[in-house]
């Protein structure tokens, strides 16, 4: 690893001053369990690192206006084993506990996750799916960003050289609504995923489906959504789930690696996003 | 590139150490302080042989820097035994050969007694999520769950 200059800020405004002198010079480290290894393998070489372990600002779960708000240092692990979280999105808790290993997830931040831009990760897709927002801080202020708008490329986000992602705001899945997660794993259980896919459906009274939503991570440059405007108003059993889950051949872009050829991840996206689909649609409080 | 003064507490002692900003936590233990209870296994956060205890938290040392250990409190397994008698994890591993090489040990035992921390009588089934987090290349790990299903029980005795 090269050396560099080490910040450990206690405020925010010493951040930011820190973002605003270094710029691209600084790299911000909160759990350090992707940061640590790309700067070992010299993947990263800051000038300046600013630890944020300090800044006690950036801690804390909250539920505001039907929103959960997670500040960018709780840890995985936090988030997964936290009351509010069990009690109103369990969706969460079941998502991360697929993230890595416990010892990763409790050093590891929702924030640094986000920030790390990366889709094969177990959160931009589900994220995503839930159709949360992010907070970028500077010293001129904060801005909000929508997850869909957030992730840009490979290990790249919105995020300017001079913003702190401070926290991420989830509006609360609606009670109703049938969940499922699936992770393919051709590997090990703490791998990262082959193809990753989650899909939120309710059912309305007439056993319909009454809304729909599928994303899919680990197939593209960022997690993408599909397009599920069809299925709403349609029977569970609708020939649709097909066509939507088929869609996605044309929008993925996997890349090959040692998890299987892009074409075999292509034809995975298509079969798990419809079990996905179906899954949820299965699970759907009728 | 200067070198950062670090006061950090280990396995209650305070110490004082001058680290590079680049050192791990793990280097420092090792090539400052002298733990070498401490191991490197595959120094990517994978294998769990650098396992520690940092600020409550079970963590790879090898993915956290020395100098972020400034005001902490960090749990080695050189913390584990006392003058008079192994740990009871220790003990244990003894008996029912939860080892065989040993490079991998220290890290199940300082995993093993924050599980246990948690929860003193996890089943079979939680020992093995729980340790899903530390690779051994020799036991097999049914020993080593063996040992901290012992452990457990002699612990909830005393």
């Amino acid at each position: 690893m090269e050396n560099f200059e080490f910040h450990a800020p206690r405020e925010l405004a010493d951040v930011y001053a820190l973002l605003d002198e270094h710029e691209y010079d600084a790299r911000l480290i909160a759990g350090g369990t992707s940061l640590v290894t790309f700067m070992k393998q010299q993947l990263v070489q800051p000038d300046h690192l600013i630890h944020l372990g300090k800044v006690s600002a950036l801690r804390g779960v909250d539920i505001i206006d039907g929103e959960l708000v997670v500040k960018a240092l709780t840890t995985y692990r936090e988030l997964e084993t936290h009351p509010l979280v069990l009690e109103q999105a369990p969706q969460i808790a079941e998502v991360l506990g697929h993230v890595a290993t416990i010892r990763i997830r409790e050093s590891a931040t929702i924030g640094g996750g986000l920030s790390q831009g990366d889709s094969a990760q177990d959160g931009p897709g589900l994220w995503l799916l839930l159709n949360a927002r992010v907070v970028l801080s500077s010293s001129s202020g904060q801005r909000e960003v929508a997850i869909g708008d957030f992730f840009e490329d490979y290990f790249t986000t919105v995020t300017e050289p001079n913003e702190l992602l401070t926290e991420i705001r989830i509006p609360l899945p609606p009670a109703n609504a049938g969940f499922a997660y699936s992770k393919f794993l051709p590997r090990s259980e703490d791998d990262y995923a082959a193809v990753s896919a989650a899909a939120l459906v309710t059912i309305s009274k007439d056993g319909k489906i009454e809304s729909a939503r599928l994303t899919l991570g680990s197939v593209a440059p960022t997690p993408i959504r599909a397009d599920t405007d069809s299925l709403v108003g349609q029977p569970t059993d609708t020939p649709l789930i097909d066509t939507v889950a088929e869609s996605l051949r044309e929008r993925v872009d996997p890349l090959d690696d040692v998890r299987g050829s892009a074409a075999y991840k292509t034809d995975m996206a298509v079969v798990f996003a419809r079990r996905t689909l179906q899954l949820a649609i299965e699970r759907a409080p009728r | 590139m200067s070198k950062v003064h670090v006061t950090t507490t280990v396995n209650g002692d305070e110490v004082e150490f001058l680290a590079e900003p680049r050192q791990s936590l793990l280097e420092v233990l090792r090539d400052e302080l002298k733990l070498t209870g401490t191991k490197e296994g595959c120094n990517d956060g994978n294998c769990g042989a650098c396992s520690v205890v940092f600020d409550g938290t079970l963590v790879a040392s090898c993915c956290v820097l020395g100098v972020e250990a400034d005001g902490k409190k960090v749990e080695t397994v050189e913390g584990m035994a006392t003058p008079d008698a192994l740990h009871p994890l220790q003990q244990a591993f003894l008996e029912e050969t939860g080892m065989q090489c040993g490079i991998c040990t220290p890290g199940f035992l300082i995993s093993s007694k924050e599980l246990l921390k948690s929860k003193p009588n996890p089943s079979e089934e939680e020992i093995r999520f729980w340790l899903a987090n530390n690779l051994c290349r020799c036991t097999g790990y049914d020993k080593i769950v063996k040992a901290v299903q012992k452990a457990a029980a002699v612990m909830e005795e005393a």
